[in-house]
């Protein structure tokens, strides 16, 4: 007998005879009501946890905004079209990575109620770009904004078909490990600046 | 028992003090974000309690399916009966794969196996990246609380621990463990995380944090091995929101926890990173016993949140190190006495139910403690009085000879009596009782 | 508690052979000791129409795990005919709003509020009190407003909140036998919570909280003393 085929085994004997009164899987509430999300509920979300926003009100503007932050310090870019659009894509290499002051990538979508973002892996997005260098910098679309987690889960109710990695970031890191003191920058960015773009089509 | 723990926690009045402001403030970030959402959040508590009630009894099929998409996403599970074969899988692997450091993120599934030993042992260096875990593992100690483990650490200890100069802040102390840990990630041939959640209809294992060392050690060593109690696993990727809502609001009152990451297989091809393998270690290691017992089959629905820890009036007198196992505080009671040999933890309670009015799955622990205290082993002298307090109780006319003890002026301080009595006073009992009062009045 | 209760207005009928719930045997993991002192429960108030209560954490057992597997349950589906009184012995009262299966077994504050439908009884008091929730009565009954709303209406009285106010007394029947360090742990801080209020009075529902209460207040040399809120509410 396998370890896995004892394993089973011992679960099934412990779950004792099958038809247990919990049959079926607990149906999923219709979604609640809510109002539309805004990115102005967002960026009030994203501020609170210490965030920083800047709207954009096409790529060029854009580009000149991280322009601005960046100035002229080292950075690593995604191939992501939103950001290649902004002019500011680089090969991507670990060392890079660790040793760049700013990653700037796209989001996939943002959270309004929670102020999050969440990354997924595909078009070839790092996940160490947004992790390694201490100042993360994500370009957002507009309409990427979404009210929260059900939402999210309705519009990707499959991640792992999409790509190995999704990751829903709530602000920056943080610790308080120390006499609860909030420290931020622990391993990841200590800085998140996220750049919402009106519209991607103009310049 | 771990009597000398508890003699020394409460002895410790900075120690006192660290625990009750630490705990007080992870409850009162709780409060304030439960209050924002008083219904729905006891919706949210409910459903959660439902999902995990419905997958604990169907937990074979789901582990199965599991195990499939898993599979299909390439990677690998490995099923540990117990906590040698867990332990001897990620060792065995290291060697095969000529790995010598492994960075791992906090897990507490791993502290109930001693893991790290059994890879130290086998000269593998093994590095805790959570910054509370880092100062622990440098201290020679073990977790003080499920989500805080350095709680009990003051700055000044910490600044010790990590030869920083004197006077550090926080900040410093953090950009120093930063800057340490960042070479090890770098350098790691393998990173192990624990699970919060395993997603049996994606194959996907989710890790919740806050520091960004899971996500690091996830994702920069080559390998990356998830070892999860087989517990933790829940139908669907939709059913994470549910989840996700109540756990970061029961244990730190934020709205989500910083980093949520959903992990499926290794890197696929256009992924410039992440690791080229997946192995999920599945732990059973006496799961099964607390599956068998379905009145107590609940316990195992536990998310960690660490909650009930901070809303324990015991807990936050007694601390973490005077549990005799690796979990602490109410959801160590009723887990403990499954895995160990410690009958007198179910009785280390006053009952008062915090922790299950605070459980985001709604686990009730008063009603399990009570459970366990019944099969707990009993001594002769205790069975007996029981059996006295039981038959005076029926019996009206004696019951009623007992009132002589209001009247005596001092009890004998004997026995259990003695110890009580050292902490406090007896009550003066008015002369009369009021039975003998009330047949006055007629 | 007999007085206010005959004050207003009900008749009330004290079963001499009346004993204990079963509580300290059922906590302490003897259910079926337990279950043959709530059998005698039972067969005492048979036939009462109220079963009234001094305790939260009595009302609680008889409820909640007295209605299991004991002849206790059946009170509740006991026709109406008196009103009785149960267990007065320390001269306190505590009640909650019974749910089913057992509607008719009611702790005393809740019996006032909720059948009475009274929440001034005419009482007064000159004295700065403080409300201890215990546990068995806030989270197993839900009482929180009942008492409060009966304490606000007691002229001469105020009440003052303290911070820990749902915070356990560490009492725990057994377990300040097993654990008297921490129980004791537990009441000092307690204690501490209830002299910032700045009362001269805790008042509570269950006599058990409140004689660990006073018996840590009288050993740390407090002049904070303890009334159970019965005795309040028959002061005039």
């Amino acid at each position: 007998m396998t370890p896995r085929d004892q394993m089973l085994a011992t679960i099934r004997n412990a779950l004792g005879p099958a038809g247990s009164q919990n049959e079926h899987q607990p149906a999923r509430p219709a979604d609640r009501a809510r109002a539309a999300a805004t990115a102005a509920q967002f960026e009030e979300s994203f501020k609170v946890l210490g965030g920083e926003v800047f709207h954009a009100a096409n790529i060029d503007e854009a580009r000149a905004t991280i322009d601005r932050i960046v100035a002229g310090r080292s950075y690593l870019a995604s191939p992501a079209p939103i950001v290649e659009a902004c002019g500011f894509s680089t090969p991507f290499s670990r060392e890079a990575a660790a040793s760049a002051h700013f990653g700037i990538s796209s989001a996939d979508f943002a959270l309004a109620d929670t102020g999050s973002l969440v990354f997924l892996s595909e078009s070839g997005e790092s996940r160490l770009i947004s992790l390694l260098p201490p100042h993360h910098i994500a370009v957002l679309e507009k309409d990427k904004v979404v009210s929260g987690l059900d939402q999210l889960f309705a519009r990707v109710p499959h991640p792992a078909a999409r790509s190995s990695s999704m990751v829903i970031v709530t602000g920056p890191s943080r610790t308080g490990d120390i006499e609860m003191r909030l420290v931020r920058g622990v391993h990841g960015p200590g800085e998140v600046t996220v750049i919402i773009v009106d519209d991607v089509t103009r310049r | 028992m771990k009597f000398v723990q508890i003699q020394e926690a409460l002895g410790d009045a900075r120690l006192q003090n660290a625990i009750y402001s630490a705990t007080a403030r992870m409850a009162e970030g709780r409060r304030i974000r439960v209050a924002e959402m008083p219904d729905e959040f006891q919706e949210l508590r409910q459903r959660a309690h439902d999902i995990k009630q419905h997958t604990l009894d169907h937990i074979d099929e789901y582990l199965e399916e599991l195990e499939r998409n898993v599979v299909a996403r390439g990677g690998h599970v490995i099923w540990a009966n117990t906590g040698k074969e867990a332990s001897d899988f990620i060792v065995d692997l290291a060697r095969q794969r000529g790995v010598n450091l492994i960075v791992k993120s906090k897990s507490m599934t791993s502290e109930e196996i001693h893991l790290n030993d059994a890879l130290e042992s086998n000269g593998i260096e093994t590095v805790e990246t959570d910054l509370g875990e880092y100062i622990i593992q440098l201290a020679h100690e073990k977790p003080y609380h499920i989500i805080a483990p350095a709680l009990h650490k003051t700055i000044g200890q910490v600044t010790e621990i990590l030869q920083a100069p004197a006077d550090s802040t926080a900040e410093q102390l953090t950009a120093l463990a930063r800057a340490k840990l960042r070479e090890k990630f770098l350098q790691a041939g393998i990173g192990i995380t624990g699970a919060n959640f395993l997603i049996a209809d994606s194959g996907a294992v989710v890790v919740v944090e806050n520091e960004g060392n899971a996500r690091l050690s996830s994702s920069a060593p080559r390998i990356h091995i998830a070892l999860a109690g087989f517990e933790k696993v829940i139908p669907r990727a939709q059913d994470l929101e549910v989840f996700l809502r109540v756990l970061a609001r029961s244990a730190t009152g934020q709205k989500l926890s910083v980093y949520t990451s959903f992990l499926a297989g290794p890197r696929r091809e256009g992924e410039p990173d992440g690791p080229d393998e997946f192995y999920l270690v599945l732990l059973d290691n006496g799961r099964s016993r607390v599956l068998a017992d379905r009145n107590k089959r609940h316990s195992l629905a536990c998310i960690r949140c660490g909650a009930c820890l901070n809303h324990c009036p015991v807990y936050r007198k007694i601390g973490g190190y005077s549990y005799p196992w690796v979990y602490s505080g109410p959801i160590g009671k009723i887990l403990t006495p499954h895995f160990i040999d410690a009958p007198w933890l179910p009785f280390a309670s006053s009952l008062c139910g915090a922790c299950a009015e605070v459980c985001p799955v709604k686990i009730d622990i008063p009603k399990i403690l009570l459970e366990l205290r019944e099969e707990a082993p009993k001594s002769r002298a205790e069975k007996l009085a029981m059996r006295m307090f039981a038959w005076v109780m029926t019996h009206p006319r004696i019951y009623e000879k007992f009132s002589w003890v209001r009247r005596m002026k001092k009890l004998p301080a004997a026995g259990p009596l003695k110890a009580w009595l050292e902490q406090r006073d007896l009550p003066d009992l008015p002369q009369r009782s009021f039975r003998e009062q009330w047949r006055d009045r007629r | 508690m007999a007085e206010v209760l005959e004050r207003a207005g009900c008749e009330i009928d004290f079963r001499p052979d009346q004993t204990c719930c079963g509580q300290p045997a059922f906590n302490s993991g003897y259910p079926e000791e337990a279950r043959r002192v709530a059998d005698h429960f039972a067969r005492v108030f048979d036939g009462a129409e109220y079963v009234v209560v001094p305790s939260g954490s009595c009302t609680s057992m008889l409820l909640h795990h007295g209605g299991a597997g004991s002849r206790a349950g059946e009170v509740a589906a006991m026709p109406p005919s008196r009103l009785s009184v149960y267990g007065a012995e320390a001269g306190n009262a505590a009640g909650s709003p019974a749910r089913p299966p057992a509607p008719r077994i009611f702790e005393f504050s809740t019996f006032l509020t909720d059948v009475l439908k009274i929440d001034d009884v005419g009482a007064s008091l000159d004295r700065v009190v403080t409300y201890h929730d215990s546990c068995h009565a806030l989270r197993e009954l839900k009482i929180k407003d009942a008492p409060r709303r009966l304490l606000s209406k007691v002229r001469g009285l105020r009440l003052a909140e303290m911070d820990a106010a749902e915070e356990c007394c560490g009492f725990g029947g057994t377990f300040s036998v097993k654990f008297p360090d921490v129980s004791g742990a537990m009441a000092r801080t307690k204690i501490e919570s209830i002299e910032r209020t700045g009362a001269d009075t805790v008042v509570s529902i269950d006599s058990s909280c409140l004689m660990q209460l006073q018996g840590v207040l009288s050993r740390a040399g407090s002049k904070i003393r303890t009334m159970h809120l019965a005795e309040v509410l028959a002061s005039r």
